[in-house]
């Protein structure tokens, strides 16, 4: 399978009319691991909600492509089938939806009908991530998300990014709210599905991530755009210093305080 | 709207009873006496919807059900629900107003326990039937709040019930496999007016479950009423699932009577397309009685469901608990009105309930309408309702997973429904009501 391919060209984004991103290109690619940082307000959570097609996000500029095929075309679902995953900074609760229930439904829902995965194949590969991921079986029989603590909702969207082998994923701010056992935990579960056909875009306030994946690609994103790439290195300094040297150096004033998270999640 | 031009108000009811009924005076007296009052009394009082202008009395009245030599002979619809019942279970079919099959039921009679067409039990059994039938409904017990003593509807079972079934389990029998009924109207403008009594008797144990039906492409009246008798220590689960048709209308009254101790459950899954006016009240007339009602409905279309639940704390330290789960499709309305009432006395009673509607369609109207009726200080009370759209960030997260829009909503509509319908206690009769409500959302 060829390696796979997220471009994203010129694209503007807008929320109630209120322009949040304006004017971002990023290619992501099979075998690389791509970090977006930046202080809050700045569109990064923005951007993963954008790309996975929330309907309270409208692209009103641009394109993009995920192995050639117009991104912003496709449904949510579709965008999903297609390969592109999004591991949330807040996932929802689902009562009454088992999450081994709906983690076959969203396997099968890939495969097609009269293709369902068996379900002893399903309990192995199930098995195997839940073990990697050090997350106990119970989970599994509680209702999705239901009661979960922080730290259990990112761990289970990790199970589900292994489970469902997406081509290219998005992880927004799944650092959050984690201690560092956890956040090994969480990197090692992504750094073991880095193949040449599999690509990640990290979103993240904290460099301390970016000790246990190694990112290629260093983006610092102010004003709904990227306004500078760079190494692994670009990370540390960022760390060490903050941003505004950054601001300094590029002459940038940041226009909104208020964080961008505030939305994401509301349809 | 009408069913037939033939209105029951119509028929010589002495002829009718002439020809096709030996039944006790009592029972006769009781239907004259109904029959002459059914212009006279009062409409059923339900709130939020009018029913009077629904064709309650057209249908054709007293018809037979036809007689079957063996289960394969039975209609299809009814073998079809029949496969999803516990197997080997004592079980009976009903069509019309006569019993047309029987299985298992012969082991009952060593251990006392009665399963008998009430026509028939009304003859072999007349003393016992006599205190139960009617009784839960107009005996002492009813000093019923709202609705009328007496009205229409219920006099027009009381005058025109055409078969129906009696169960009794004496004391202390307690029965390991649940009792199982089958109605089914059969011929287009039947009246389906069956008459159930459940007793179970002191310390004695019983699930029965029925499943009333009618066919989808015939018009139809169901009204029926259930009288169910929990003694002093007896727990009685009752599971009732309709799939009555789309022009079928249907009144349906269930009345419980708990003594002291004893545990009545309901389980009731609404799961046809029957427009439906339905009552079930609880009286807990005995010390340390208890009910607990699990409902689940589905309305598509321009289905009209009325449900009025209600508990009646008499004795002290009765318990009350509903939980009820409504999913409305299309341009459908529903009601649910759940009346928790304490009477003076019943103290050290805990009575409470929870009502939630999900809609997935703008055009559909739910109304979820907690009223709790309180006369006694020392008691615990309380409610919960809800009634809103399918959470659009849940559907979002599904479909971020890939599945559809179609696949997220019946995932989060069956997650809505599953805490009540896992406690359903027979597990082919879950799985029957998950099939029929996806029938009803992905035709």
């Amino acid at each position: 399978m060829a390696k796979p391919v997220l471009k994203i060209e010129d694209l503007h984004v807008a929320i109630d009319g209120r322009e949040i991103i304006r004017g971002l290109d990023l290619t992501v690619q099979g075998g690389e691991v791509h970090a977006i940082m930046g202080p809050n307000g700045t569109g990064k959570s923005t951007l993963a909600q954008a790309l996975m097609g929330h309907p309270r996000y409208e692209v009103t500029k641009g394109t993009v492509t995920l192995d050639g095929k117009d991104l912003l075309a496709m449904g949510v679902d579709e965008r999903s089938r297609a390969g592109l995953f999004l591991a949330m900074q807040y996932p929802s609760e689902v009562s009454g939806v088992k999450t081994s229930d709906f983690l076959r439904a969203a396997i099968n829902a890939r495969r097609g009908e009269g293709n369902e995965i068996p379900i002893m194949q399903f309990i192995r590969k199930l098995d195997t991530a839940m073990k990697t991921l050090e997350m106990p079986q119970e989970m599994l029989s509680r209702y999705l998300n239901e009661g979960f603590s922080g730290g259990e909702k990112k761990r289970n969207e990790i199970l589900q990014m292994k489970m469902l082998e997406p081509r290219i994923a998005i992880l927004d701010e799944i650092d959050s709210g984690l201690d560092i056992d956890a956040i090994r935990i969480v990197a090692e579960g992504v750094g073991s599905m880095l193949t040449d056909e599999f690509g990640v875009l990290m979103i993240t306030h904290y460099q301390r991530l970016l000790n246990y994946i190694r990112p290629h690609f260093v983006h610092v994103m102010m004003n709904g755009r990227i306004v500078k790439s760079g190494g692994p290195e670009l990370a540390e300094r960022l760390e060490a210093e903050g941003y505004d040297w950054l601001k300094e150096e590029l002459g940038i004033e940041l226009e909104h305080e208020e964080t961008d998270t505030t939305v994401s999640q509301e349809a | 709207m009408t069913v037939t031009d033939y209105d029951v108000r119509q028929l010589n009811l002495f002829d009718a009873l002439h020809v096709n009924r030996e039944e006790p005076a009592w029972v006769r007296e009781k239907r004259e006496a109904a029959f002459r009052a059914l212009d006279t009394l009062p409409w059923p009082v339900f709130e939020k919807m009018n029913i009077t202008d629904w064709p309650w009395f057209q249908f054709r009245p007293f018809v037979s059900g036809r007689p079957v030599g063996s289960r394969q002979d039975l209609p299809e619809a009814v073998l079809t629900i029949l496969n999803t019942f516990v197997q080997g279970a004592p079980t009976v079919v009903v069509e019309n107003g006569d019993l047309i099959w029987e299985e298992n039921t012969s082991d009952l009679n060593a251990q006392g326990v009665i399963v008998s067409d009430l026509k028939r039990a009304l003859i072999d059994h007349e003393g016992l039937v006599k205190r139960y039938l009617f009784q839960a409904v107009s005996g002492d017990h009813d000093r019923l709040i709202a609705l009328s003593k007496n009205d229409r509807l219920l006099a027009l079972s009381d005058a025109l019930w055409n078969g129906g079934l009696f169960v009794y389990v004496p004391k202390g029998v307690r029965l390991a496999e649940p009792i199982q009924l089958i109605l089914a109207a059969h011929g287009e403008g039947t009246g389906l007016l069956p008459r159930l009594v459940v007793v179970t008797e002191g310390d004695s144990d019983l699930t029965f479950i029925e499943h009333r039906l009618s066919d989808d492409e015939m018009t139809t009246v169901h009204n029926g009423v259930s009288e169910v008798f929990v003694g002093s220590g007896a727990r009685l689960r009752f599971v009732s699932v309709q799939t009555l048709g789309q022009k079928t209308y249907d009144h349906t009254r269930r009345y419980g009577v708990v003594e002291a101790s004893g545990r009545l459950e309901w389980v009731f899954g609404e799961v046809g397309s029957a427009h439906s006016a339905q009552l079930t009240v609880s009286n807990l007339v005995g010390e340390g009685g208890s009910a607990d009602v699990k409902m689940v409905s589905i309305g598509n279309g321009k289905q009209r469901n009325h449900f009025d639940l209600r508990n009646r704390h008499v004795a002290p330290h009765t318990e009350s608990d509903v939980l009820a789960k409504g999913i409305l499709l299309d341009s459908a309305r529903q009601i649910y009105h759940v009346v928790t009432k304490i009477e003076k006395g019943a103290r050290g009673s805990n009575g409470e309930q929870t009502a939630r509607l999900m809609m997935l369609s703008h055009d559909a109207r739910g109304d979820a309408n907690p009223i709790l009726l309180i006369d006694e200080h020392d008691v615990k009370a309380d409610h919960a309702a809800s009634v809103g759209y399918v959470d659009e960030t849940q559907l979002y997260y599904l479909m971020t997973r890939g599945l559809s829009r179609k696949e997220a909503e019946r995932m989060l509509i069956f997650g809505f429904l599953e805490p009540v319908v896992s406690q359903v206690p027979i597990e082919s009769v879950q799985a029957y009501l998950y099939t029929a409500m996806e029938r009803k959302f992905m035709p």
